[in-house]
């Protein structure tokens, strides 16, 4: 009797089915890429649609006050922050969540003229955003502050005046003590017990982690709110955008007494603009606070002349 | 048929039953490939579609915001400019020093053109005629651009009131800035 295999298939069949599970493995590969290109796609187009959304929160009108931006479905947005060249740049990627996992990283949207300031990864489905001037003293840029629902901020005894930028802000997830639950973040202003973010407040930093981040200003939401390396990154990037701007005033102020308008605000303008040229950390701030102080006064008395 | 004659038959009718498998295989995946590069066609023009959507969107909203950015507002220097007022002594300065900023703005044009009062002559703006001038380019990349994206604003200044007594006054035109992006499906 002849001698049979187990399986009696023609080699036909057996190069057909070969063929089609590599087709079929083929499909499937470039299906996965496709899904994973088409992500990528969505979410830097997010990315680049959160940059354009936050435009008209810039503008002054909208300073100072609060706002929201939901997404689809949950996302986690991550912001870097570089200060190469002339201005640096602020880039922002997202990722979004589906079937309870997140997807990869967007390519990052990089933008010149944005300043975010947050902790470097957040995620939520709910962002909020407030936008807070700087000025120093003529107004720099503006920055955005950004938190997700998901975290919820206690302050515990701030002074007045932050007291009443919160009110006016009402952000759902930013609350004043007593009035905060366990899981809350707390921000205190008198001790530094039990407390995240500790603030010396009349001493001008803000102690996170162990370290010390220096403000001035507004500045003090940039540092209750971001990482430590990518606000200093931030506000490197601040002091380029007020070297350029301090020299259009100090031509300005040159170019007014040309004109008739007298002032005598160029020399002072001058020397801020060295300090800020020569500027390398958030700890220089408080030197500059006191140039910024004299020219803030002389402005005012400037009159009609005044600069800005 | 001998069983010899019979075994050479079978064998070539294998052979070529293997090469009209083949044949087939390669038709399949020419066709697969064919539909692959349609739809990946499809998907490109999508995607430009979309970048063009959104940099339209931020064209309309970059416009309102560059007016009241610090290196063109007029912030608290005049009395009643506080929104959409751009600073015309500062654009002069800004004007020259506009190289420093390259492409912070993100856009391939900006320009401020006054219309009200209408001037007879249509001159750019110079330190030697300012502020008897019509426009001012402030950036302009060498690129292929698109159209004019505007805005309506205040154009201000300081100058001198001289007639019966000699003082500071501020005056404020009425002006449009325009704006223009890289229009990079032809450069493409």
């Amino acid at each position: 009797m002849e001698k049979r295999g187990y399986l009696d298939i023609s080699f036909g069949w057996m190069f057909a089915i070969m063929a089609g599970v590599i087709i079929l493995a083929f499909a499937f590969f470039m299906a996965q890429k496709f899904i994973g290109l088409k992500n990528n796609e969505i979410d830097t187009a997010s990315s680049k649609e959160l940059g354009t959304l936050l435009n008209p929160f810039e503008i002054g009108i909208e300073s100072g006050s609060s706002n929201f931006i939901e997404t689809p479905s949950r996302s986690r947005l991550d912001f870097e922050c570089d200060d190469y060249g002339n201005f640096g740049s602020q880039s922002i990627s997202t990722a979004h969540e589906s079937l309870g996992k997140f997807s990869e990283q967007s390519d990052s949207v990089s933008f010149q003229n944005k300043y975010i300031f947050s902790e470097k990864e957040i995620e939520g489905k709910k962002f909020y955003l407030f936008i807070m001037p700087f000025d120093y003293p003529y107004k720099v840029a503006d920055m955005i502050i950004i938190t997700s629902e998901d975290d919820e901020f206690c302050f515990v005894d701030p002074p007045s005046e932050i007291k009443s930028d919160l009110r006016r802000l009402s952000q759902d997830n930013f609350k004043i003590n007593p009035d905060c639950s366990s899981k809350a973040k707390r921000i205190c202003f008198s001790s530094d017990r039990n407390c995240d973010v500790v603030v010396k407040y009349d001493q001008g930093y803000v102690v996170k982690d162990g370290e010390e981040l220096y403000f001035d200003g507004n500045l003090i939401y940039g540092a209750v709110f971001s990482d430590k390396d990518y606000y200093e990154c931030q506000i490197k990037r601040l002091m380029k955008r007020m070297e350029q701007l301090n020299t259009i005033y100090e031509k300005k102020a040159i170019f007014l007494n040309l004109r008739g308008c007298q002032n005598n605000m160029a020399p002072d303008l001058g020397t801020l603009g060295i300090s800020v040229s020569t500027y390398s950390s958030s700890r220089s701030l408080s030197q500059m606070s006191m140039q910024v102080k004299e020219l803030e006064v002389k402005n005012g008395n400037s009159g009609i002349c005044g600069l800005w | 048929m001998e069983i010899a004659e019979y075994a050479v038959f079978g064998r070539r009718l294998g052979q070529l039953k293997i090469q009209q498998m083949a044949f087939m295989l390669i038709a399949i995946m020419i066709f697969f490939v064919l539909i692959g590069m349609f739809f990946m066609v499809y998907q490109v023009s999508n995607l430009r579609a979309k970048a063009t959507e959104l940099e339209e969107q931020n064209a309309r909203k970059l416009i309102s915001k560059l007016a009241n950015s610090p290196e063109f507002s007029c912030g608290r220097s005049f009395r009643d400019g506080e929104v959409d007022c751009v600073d015309f002594d500062k654009l002069m300065i800004l004007k020259d020093q506009s190289k420093n900023y390259g492409d912070f703005w993100g856009v391939a044009e900006i320009q401020i053109e006054k219309i009200y009062p209408k001037l007879l002559s249509n001159v750019t703006c110079s330190f030697q005629n300012y502020p008897n001038c019509r426009d001012i380019t402030i950036y302009n990349e060498k690129v292929n651009k698109k159209s004019y994206v505007t805005n309506y604003v205040a154009l201000c200044r300081k100058d001198i009131y001289n007639r019966e007594e000699t003082k500071n006054i501020e005056v404020c035109e009425l002006a449009k800035i325009k704006i223009r992006y890289e229009n990079k499906e032809i450069a493409k």
